[in-house]
């Protein structure tokens, strides 16, 4: 792994691209220690839907008595509209077609439950906080829509809270590739990181009191 | 915080491990898959393995719904040894109870206190003690509760001689009794009583900076159970009985008990003074003031560990301050005058500070209408003359008498505290150390700042108390000059005419800051009350009224106060106090002055606007509330409204602004050096 000032695009690192292309998957999940671990969509259309054990699932697969497609998210620039396949309320009232996302606002889904929050201003990624105690793919804690960066970090409005961390670590996007960096000094897989690195698959990062690994779906 | 496992490793064949949980009292704690997808929580143990594996293994096979069950023990290639156990996804009560500041609904308590309650009871059926129950060992997943750690903490008294054995919140949920190495099943209950307290109130009952202020409250203090509802107050109390043999004797009871506070039908039932007596006994001696006389803070000494057996009696403790024949007789004679002035004391200290200004302000009023403020003057000076002659004499004795014992008796035989293990109490202490620092570290800056008001009790050495003063009393000269010299723009007349007035204004407002600024500064830090520190200004305030006074003659600057102006809101109804009058001819009489200077200094908290751990730097509101303060007082016993708003103003500023403010964050350095 290579880390270089500025342009990281130029940089020839493990998974990402030389060409610019975008070897994003689609979804990728972070074991963040102390903290729980967290599934992050990367798509503007999220689907959320019932746990089938079949290689093709949607993006949010819930343990759940759900339709196999229940329900997407689709972000509009900063904007989330939601529409549902099978029966699905924002609040108490039926989402008919497509209905506006606000933070805050309740999805409830044949017993299953979501908080739709848009922890900050300054970036139009969302989070999923479940309301209930159906167990979510992979055991995640929690789901973050990332737009183009997602906060890692000790206060309320960062996007996935670490009370423990003293310094935030951002991820972002840039150039088809994932990249993070931090205020404070950052490592990836054990090297130093000089203000910001590409990260990839298996990538372990870990910050003044802060680790959290990359995995892939 | 480092683990020493990273995500992806196998440390054991068919466990990944994805993440991290934490670093528990005896080992990390990770988050694993096994190869088949099941989660699992890993532990792994370093430390004392044979002592842990024993006490792991016992609880194997037990099976409660409200237990964290243990799956099994492995050995890993490195030959250290892991527990395999439910993983539980939910969060713990610790982090539960952060979302419920002010306590949780007392529905919630009971269905959780339910649980807990039949998980530990479960546990000391088979006789088991779990030793270490707090918010942090219990998982709710689903409103249902679990208990973990189970066995781990069964051999605590050997296991606390090697590091990481507890974690921070321990020391909150810990029953005296475990200070003598007494771990019976009535450490869980005491335990239990605690955490409902907590649950029902958001705030433990016994708080502190240290870990030893806490543990010496377990020891000693009494719980507020004015927190809370009237109806557990006697459950509370039952099992938070200092005593073992006194406290609920099973968690069946603390149950029953539980469920009658529910229904309301519990008799409400005050813990007997008894119950507080200090638990100390001869197999625990902590020292609380080694090396530390000059601070009246209760410690536990975190540098020389308390013995675990008695130390052989020094021949000088024949002759120690409580067994002098001296000591006796003095506290004796002062033992019923100390106790109804210590109680007068501690009741208006718990009052709400608008009750204490209402209550001064009484005083005064009755004080100046009844015509007997010149016997109370006297009377002041007098008590002021005699209280300062009594502290002189006990200082130069020694509060205790030590120095005379020192002189004249041996001294102590050595006592070998290094060659012997470290008492429980103290490992415990040195551990939390460090994680209480990195609790604190996370704290706000509006938390610090609500835990660090001026009032903090803390170490401020003499030398730094003189320095800031000396720096204090040289840059106020400066700023006063400044703001004395405001007085030329709204001065109608030339400078020349103007200047007289200038020196007064600069020169008397100094007066007022350098006396308050000296007694502020050399009291700041200690446990004096407020009552006290007022008193002390009072000689200050009446020499500052005859300076001002005389000055204002000496001068022939005189403050004009004109009834029959259109303009003034006061009138001659608030002239007099009895017979004498505070304003003569349009000017106010030495009385007037001393009057107002003794309110000046008396009924505004003053050291709070110069201490060091006030809430801003410079403050606004400070100042526009030290205007108001002197408004109401002048608009009660008249003094010439320009002039009194001056100083309050000019003062108030000057103070803030020419002392030492301390930056929240630089607040935790300093109390983390201390510590």
């Amino acid at each position: 792994m290579i880390f270089a000032r500025g342009d990281s695009s130029r940089l020839h690192t493990t998974g990402s691209s030389d060409s610019g292309e975008s070897h994003l998957p689609s979804r990728l999940f972070l074991w963040v220690d102390q903290v729980g671990g967290y599934l992050v969509c990367l798509n503007e259309d999220v689907t959320i839907g019932a746990v089938t054990g079949e290689k093709e699932e949607v993006d949010i697969p819930v343990m759940a008595n759900l339709s196999r497609h229940h329900a997407t998210i689709r972000r509009q620039g900063e904007s989330y509209l939601i529409s549902s396949q099978a029966p699905a309320y924002l609040g108490s009232k039926l989402i008919e077609h497509e209905s506006w996302l606000s933070s805050n606002s309740e999805i409830q889904m044949a017993g299953v439950g979501f908080r739709f929050r848009q922890p900050t201003v300054l970036s139009g990624t969302a989070v999923l906080d479940s309301l209930t105690s159906h167990r979510i793919a992979g055991g995640a804690q929690g789901i973050v829509l990332m737009e183009e960066l997602c906060l890692l970090g000790p206060a309320a409005d960062h996007h996935i809270v670490c009370r423990f961390w003293t310094d935030p670590i951002i991820l972002f996007r840039r150039g088809g590739q994932l990249l993070c960096k931090s205020p404070g000094p950052l490592f990836v897989d054990g090297e130093l990181a000089k203000e910001e690195a590409v990260v990839t698959h298996g990538n372990i990062i870990t910050g003044t009191d802060s680790r959290f690994r990359i995995e892939y779906c | 915080m480092k683990f020493a496992f990273a995500p992806e490793s196998k440390p054991l064949e068919g466990y990944t491990i994805k993440r991290a949980i934490h670093r528990g009292g005896f080992g990390e704690v990770y988050y694993a898959l096994s190869d088949a997808g099941k989660e699992v929580a890993l532990k792994l143990l370093r430390q004392n393995m044979d002592v842990e594996l024993r006490g792991v293994t016992q609880c194997l096979n037990l099976k409660h719904p409200n237990l964290v069950s243990i799956f099994d023990i492995k050995e890993d290639s490195d030959g250290d040894h892991w527990i395999i156990m439910e993983y539980v996804a939910g969060k713990t009560l610790d982090e539960i109870l952060d979302e419920y500041p002010s306590g949780m609904p007392l529905e919630k308590v009971s269905k959780w206190m339910e649980q807990i309650c039949l998980g530990l009871n479960f546990l000391h059926d088979r006789g088991i003690v779990h030793r270490d129950m707090k918010p942090a060992n219990l998982f709710i997943e689903d409103d249902f509760v679990k208990i973990g750690d189970i066995g781990l903490s069964k051999f605590i008294t050997q296991s606390r001689r090697s590091a990481q054995t507890q974690s921070v919140g321990t020391v909150y949920y810990m029953a005296p009794e475990v200070a003598h190495g007494r771990y019976g099943h009535e450490v869980d209950v005491y335990a239990l009583g605690i955490i409902l307290y907590e649950l029902i109130t958001g705030r433990v009952p016994f708080e502190g900076e240290s870990t030893g202020e806490i543990l010496m409250k377990h020891l000693t203090d009494k719980p507020d159970l004015n927190r809370l509802p009237e109806s557990f107050r006697g459950l509370i109390s039952r099992a938070l009985e200092k005593d073992p043999q006194k406290r609920t004797s099973s968690v069946n009871q603390f149950w029953n008990e539980l469920q009658s506070a529910m229904r309301g039908d519990s008799e409400a039932m005050e813990i007997p003074e008894s119950s507080f007596k200090p638990v100390a006994g001869p197999d625990m001696d902590i020292d609380l003031n080694a090396g530390r006389r000059k601070q009246p803070e209760i410690e536990v000494s975190l540098d020389s560990p308390p013995r675990s057996k008695p130390a052989p009696e020094p021949v000088a403790s024949q002759a120690s301050p409580t067994g002098s024949p001296y000591h006796k007789a003095h506290k004796q004679a002062e033992k019923p005058f100390k106790s109804s002035l210590h109680s007068l004391l501690d009741w208006y200290n718990a009052q709400p500070s608008v009750t204490q200004a209402v209550l001064i302000f009484g005083v005064l009023v009755v004080v100046f209408f009844s015509g007997l403020l010149p016997v109370v003057i006297v009377l002041g000076i007098g008590a002021l003359m005699v209280w300062g002659f009594y502290t002189f004499l006990m200082a130069l004795v020694g509060e205790d008498g030590t120095k005379g014992a020192s002189t004249s008796s041996p001294a102590p035989p050595p006592v070998e505290t290094k060659t012997q293990p470290l008492h429980p109490v103290a490992q415990t202490v040195d551990q939390f150390k460090h994680k209480v620092k990195q609790k604190v570290r996370h704290w706000t800056d509006k938390q610090i700042l609500k835990r660090t008001p001026p009032e903090t009790v803390r170490h401020i050495s003499l030398f730094q108390r003189v320095t800031e003063l000396t720096s204090s009393l040289s840059l106020s000269v400066l700023y006063i000059a400044i703001f004395s010299s405001l007085y030329l723009f709204i001065s109608e007349g030339g400078v020349a005419e103007s200047l007289p007035t200038v020196f007064y204004l600069g020169s008397t407002t100094l007066l007022i800051v350098w006396s308050i600024l000296t007694v502020s500064k050399l009291t700041e830090g200690t446990k004096i009350s407020g009552l006290y520190r007022r008193c002390l200004l009072i000689p200050a305030a009446l020499l500052m009224g005859s300076a001002a006074y005389g000055l204002s003659h000496y001068l022939m600057v005189f403050p004009d106060m004109d009834f029959t102006r259109q303009d003034t809101i006061f009138t001659e109804a608030n002239n007099k106090i009895s017979d004498v009058l505070l304003i003569a001819q349009n000017q106010p009489t030495w009385d007037g002055y001393l009057c107002f200077f003794l309110g000046f200094f008396f009924i505004r908290g003053w050291w709070g606007v110069s201490d060091s751990y006030r809430k801003k730097k410079l403050s606004i509101g400070t100042i526009l509330w030290s205007g108001l303060v002197t408004t109401i007082q002048i608009s009660i016993f008249a003094f010439p409204f320009e002039l009194a708003f001056f100083w309050s103003v000019v003062a108030t500023t000057v103070f803030q602004l020419a002392t030492v403010w301390t930056p929240p964050r630089d607040r935790l350095y300093i109390a983390e050096d201390r510590s």
